[in-house]
């Protein structure tokens, strides 16, 4: 299925990396339709181990099936074609990274990237994966309660037209179901070229009651944050053609309404 | 079609007119359903089939049986108030409802075909509806549970959602695991922590639904007529649904309470006569169904509500009033002679109108994913060649 490579100083056969020409597809996907997207039911028969498989998994005895001794916890929403993925991978080789796109082809292209590059350096980037599906829709279907501890929005599709708003990534309600999958403390990144984009996403965010931005001056510790504007293929073509980066970070923290009600109970 | 029962009133709605009868007093009120107040007309929408296809005509009482509210036009919610007949209300809704419930305060929540929910007040009756909460799938149920503390919503994915209430952007968990569309969730009456549903996978489950927790699954498909399915493959391919259904889907599913240890199950189903009867007992732990009866019904049931320890079943013909004995559900016909003339007017009223939500509960589905694949291995062969 895939191309090889003789790789001369080892002796051995490593796999090409992948050429985007061929897995190119139309930009935008609509992501209310009913798409053939298989997904687990829930997030106990989710198979990990398939995705890691490097990673020895455990025998799980109340389920019966293999798992892994960690969860994933960083997650690339609508990853594209993976720079991201593969930046992270060496930063967090500890962290189980997993990026998740709906268009067939893009993510076709991302798991033979991670193909190749496992095969090309045998230790490295065993920590990432690449799942086809609509985030939209299934992220409860594969991460539990809290499971989440990064979660990262780069370059999303804008959908300029307002009829379209309502397939932007970001809104009240899919941040109530993003809320749910991230722990609490865990942090959004979210970057775009797009002002209007980047003002509906402060917006929607800013007016969550689970989130709260962090403030630009205590970014500078994390290392990610400068990786943002470069390791994604949309980076760097809007690097290319010269155009804005706003950036906007938050955290995910706990039910200020239930915290109301807890002092409400003490006093 | 739809109607509802409190006290001695009951309300029964046809496309545009609501009839409202009075069970003692045998008094008898129609009332035509007002004009939409809004700027902007209505379009037939051209875009989501889903929204154009389904009217859903929806009569309910309050708890108290203060009011009553009817949803029948598309996009509007009238509430009226009982002993009056004044009309509180005419409001206009953002999407086609696909459920609409009233909450113990009386105050309503509307569930809708793109996926919102929304509340009404009923203290504030001129204030629009607001957004409580929203799926990426058509919502095909909603309910508030009684300490109003979580409000619970089923799609037409596979999704049950359990949020906070009213702090409803928090979702406090998932109950997943059917394998199909959720036409019902009911709160089991003498265990509130308990849910049950079911809907499209031959199922009836039961959650610990704070947690999500599954705590049983039971199959019961195999005790329906195979002609009944065929029915419902009949309906489906009329409507251009070709890939056939092995399960009936559920149409109700209504919950009794009996006493403290025990409740009633009755399940109904799209294109049969045929109702189901389960008795649960939770005791701690122990949750305990068992099958007690298949009852066959006149028609298919267009309705059914409980009404003060008895069954009664709105069909195209009648309204038959059924009791339970302890093991299945028998006519009543004491009951049934008492609504004689109610019965009357409901086949004058009634104009056979009966529209149908199962052809849109199963998905269309379009496959760009085998295509994609076999030209990639054309490709990569080309290459090896
Ligand atoms: C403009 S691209 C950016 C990709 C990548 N993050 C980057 O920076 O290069 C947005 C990506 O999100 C994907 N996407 C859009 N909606 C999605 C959804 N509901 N689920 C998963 N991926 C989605 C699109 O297919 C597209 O590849």
């Amino acid at each position: 299925m895939i191309e090889f490579l003789y790789n001369h100083t080892m002796a051995t056969f490593t796999m090409a990396l992948p050429q985007k020409k061929f897995y190119r597809q139309r930009a935008h996907s609509n992501p209310i339709a009913d798409h053939c997207i298989e997904y687990p039911i829930k997030p106990d028969i989710m198979d990990w181990t398939v995705l890691y498989s490097n990673i020895i998994p455990i025998f799980d005895t109340n389920r019966s099936i293999k798992i892994l001794n960690k969860f994933v916890e960083f997650v690339d929403i609508g990853c594209g074609y993976g720079g991201l993925l593969v930046t992270l991978s060496l930063m967090f080789p500890n962290n189980l990274i997993v990026g998740m796109e709906i268009r067939v082809k893009v993510s076709d292209y991302v798991i033979d990237r991670i193909a190749a590059l496992r095969s090309q350096f045998p230790d490295q980037y065993q920590n990432i994966a690449c799942i086809r599906t609509n985030t939209m829709k299934y992220l409860p279907n594969y991460f539990y309660k809290g499971q989440l501890k990064k979660m990262f929005f780069l370059y999303p599709d804008p959908h300029f037209k307002k009829a379209k708003h309502k397939w932007r990534i970001i809104n009240k309600s899919l941040l109530a179901e993003y809320a749910y999958v991230l722990a609490e403390n865990a942090i959004v990144y979210t970057m775009t070229d797009v002002k209007d984009l980047h003002e509906w996403m402060v917006q929607h965010l800013t007016v969550h009651p689970l989130f709260l931005r962090i403030p630009i001056e205590q970014l500078t510790s994390d290392p990610i944050i400068e990786k943002l504007y470069e390791s994604t293929e949309e980076g760097q073509k809007v690097t290319r053609n010269n155009g804005d980066k706003f950036l906007a970070v938050f955290r995910r923290i706990s039910d200020p309404y239930l915290n109301s009600k807890e002092e409400f109970l003490i006093t | 079609m739809s109607f509802s029962i409190r006290n001695s009133h009951v309300v029964l709605c046809n496309n545009d007119s609501v009839l409202i009868y009075n069970l003692d007093s045998q008094i008898r009120n129609i009332i035509a359903l007002p004009k939409l107040e809004s700027k902007n007309e209505i379009r037939a929408h051209n875009r989501e089939e889903i929204e154009t296809f389904h009217i859903l005509i929806c009569v309910e009482f309050s708890n108290d049986g203060q009011y009553f509210l009817v949803c029948a036009n598309r996009k509007q919610l009238c509430l009226f108030k009982t002993e009056t007949l004044e009309l509180i209300s005419n409001r206009k809704m953002q999407r086609a409802a696909s459920k609409v419930r009233f909450l113990p305060n009386n105050d309503i929540v509307v569930a809708d075909k793109s996926g919102d929910a929304y509340l009404f007040s009923t203290s504030k009756p001129n204030e629009n509806g607001q957004l409580l909460l929203g799926h990426l799938s058509m919502l095909l149920d909603i309910l508030v549970t009684d300490d109003q503390k979580f409000i619970i919503s089923a799609d037409r994915d596979e999704k049950i959602r359990v949020s906070m209430f009213p702090n409803s952007y928090n979702i406090l968990s998932y109950c997943l695991g059917h394998k199909d569309f959720v036409t019902n969730i009911a709160v089991v009456p003498h265990n509130k922590s308990i849910l049950a549903s079911s809907g499209g996978d031959g199922t009836l489950m039961f959650w610990d639904f704070k947690t999500g927790k599954e705590l049983l699954t039971v199959y019961f498909h195999e005790k329906l007529s195979q002609s009944d399915l065929l029915k419902v493959n009949e309906t489906l391919k009329k409507h251009n649904l070709e890939e056939g259904v092995t399960v009936s889907p559920v149409k109700h599913l209504k919950l009794l309470q009996l006493n403290e240890e025990n409740s009633i199950i009755l399940i109904t189903f799209y294109c049969s006569n045929a109702m189901l009867v389960y008795r649960i007992s939770a005791e701690e732990n122990n949750l305990n169904v068992k099958y007690l009866s298949l009852v066959t019904l006149e028609q298919e049931p267009l309705e059914c509500q409980y009404h003060k320890n008895n069954l009664w079943i709105l069909m195209d013909k009648k309204i038959e009033i059924y009791k339970f004995n302890g093991e299945t559900l028998i006519i009543d016909s004491n009951l049934n002679m008492q609504i004689q003339t109610l019965n009357e007017l409901w086949s004058t009223h009634y104009q056979g109108l009966n529209q149908t939500l199962l052809p849109i509960l199963y998905k269309r589905k379009f496959d760009n994913l085998q295509e994609y694949q076999e030209r990639k291995k054309l490709r990569l062969v080309k290459k090896d060649a």
